[in-house]
């Protein structure tokens, strides 16, 4: 029953993006208003660049919709979070080769743009314990959580081994609730 | 039995318990037990708060959505965009009117020629005057 109602939730988001795909303004609101921000912030926590988290989410959607072949098999959610993954480590690979010499003067100056696009106190801090985990670790996070991926997707995706995969998101969630419990967030 | 550890309720939380029957004795567990129970949605909200941030990204145009054409049909492109203009210049000069080349004759004047050659020389007016005019390689020729 459950598992009816899920797919019949996927079909509709493949019908809105298909829309979309068409030109109808209306589905492409509909698609931004449902996974721009955590798309955004699955760019953010991989680039750590605010303007270049804007540019890989705009690139996404481009790139998702200029698509030709259907991807009926997989979620939209997770198919917008692959590209979005997969243009976000380009570019932070390519941000670090520039950024690299302003961080010998700046060191803390990414961390505060990582936080620069949050309104609430309580999710800059968030955003800044996710952002204090190891890239490893903060990767599959941000997949998860953000990308809305499977875990055998993240696995295949970053090639590494299923239970590795299940390994770094615990490590990684339980490090960012004893970081938040440190700061007092935790309910 | 025994409470589950939290470790243990978070993984049950992240979904990565391996162990199916783990699985269930947790969730049997969480249904019999308040206390534990209430620590368990306290874990959920935690990911709620984790997973839930939502950041303002700036407004997003919409793209074009006409699909990129494949690159063997752009090189098919070029391709007949190449043939054709080839033919239309072949055509425009094929029907292009030719007018017969006209090239302007060269004369030069050469020096009269030493006293010491003279009796070698033709006279004026002659063909072999005419082809003294105009080629110098007569000349060496003349010196023997």
């Amino acid at each position: 029953m459950v598992q009816a109602a899920g797919s019949r939730e996927v079909a509709a988001a493949w019908t809105v993006f298909e829309r979309a795909r068409q030109g109808d303004a209306a589905a492409w609101r509909e698609l931004t208003a449902q996974y721009q921000a955590r798309l955004t912030a699955l760019a953010l926590f991989v680039t750590r660049s605010p303007a270049a988290a804007d540019d890989v989410v705009q690139e996404t959607f481009a790139r998702a919709l200029r698509t030709r072949t259907t991807h009926r098999s997989g979620s939209v959610p997770g198919f917008l979070g692959t590209i979005a993954y997969r243009l976000a480590v380009k570019e932070a690979q390519r941000g670090r080769r520039y950024s690299d010499i302003a961080a010998l003067d700046l060191p803390d100056e990414r961390a505060g743009q990582l936080e620069e696009m949050l309104s609430a106190e309580r999710d800059r801090q968030v955003a800044a314990a996710i952002g204090r985990l190891d890239q490893v670790h903060r990767h599959v996070l941000a997949l998860r959580f953000y990308g809305g991926h499977s875990y055998e997707e993240i696995a295949e995706l970053l090639q590494v081994p299923l239970g590795t995969v299940k390994s770094r998101i615990f490590y990684a969630v339980q490090a960012c609730r004893k970081m938040l419990s440190g700061e007092g967030l935790r309910e | 039995m025994t409470h589950p550890t939290e470790d243990a309720l978070l993984s049950f939380a992240l979904e990565v318990i391996e162990d199916p029957s783990a699985q269930e004795a947790i969730a049997a567990h969480l249904a019999g037990c308040p206390e534990c129970a209430a620590h368990w949605s306290r874990l959920q909200r935690e990911l709620g708060i984790i997973g839930g941030l939502r950041p303002r990204g700036r407004r997003l145009a919409m793209p074009g959505t006409q699909p990129r054409p494949a690159r063997a049909m752009v090189l098919l492109r070029a391709a007949a965009l190449l043939v054709v203009g080839f033919a239309l210049g072949l055509g425009a000069a094929e029907r292009a009117h030719r007018a017969p080349a006209f090239v302007a004759p060269a004369y030069m004047t050469l020096a009269p020629p030493p006293d010491s050659l003279r009796p070698y020389a033709v006279a004026e007016g002659t063909d072999a005057g005419l082809a003294l005019r105009s080629s110098r390689r007569m000349v060496p020729s003349c010196r023997r």
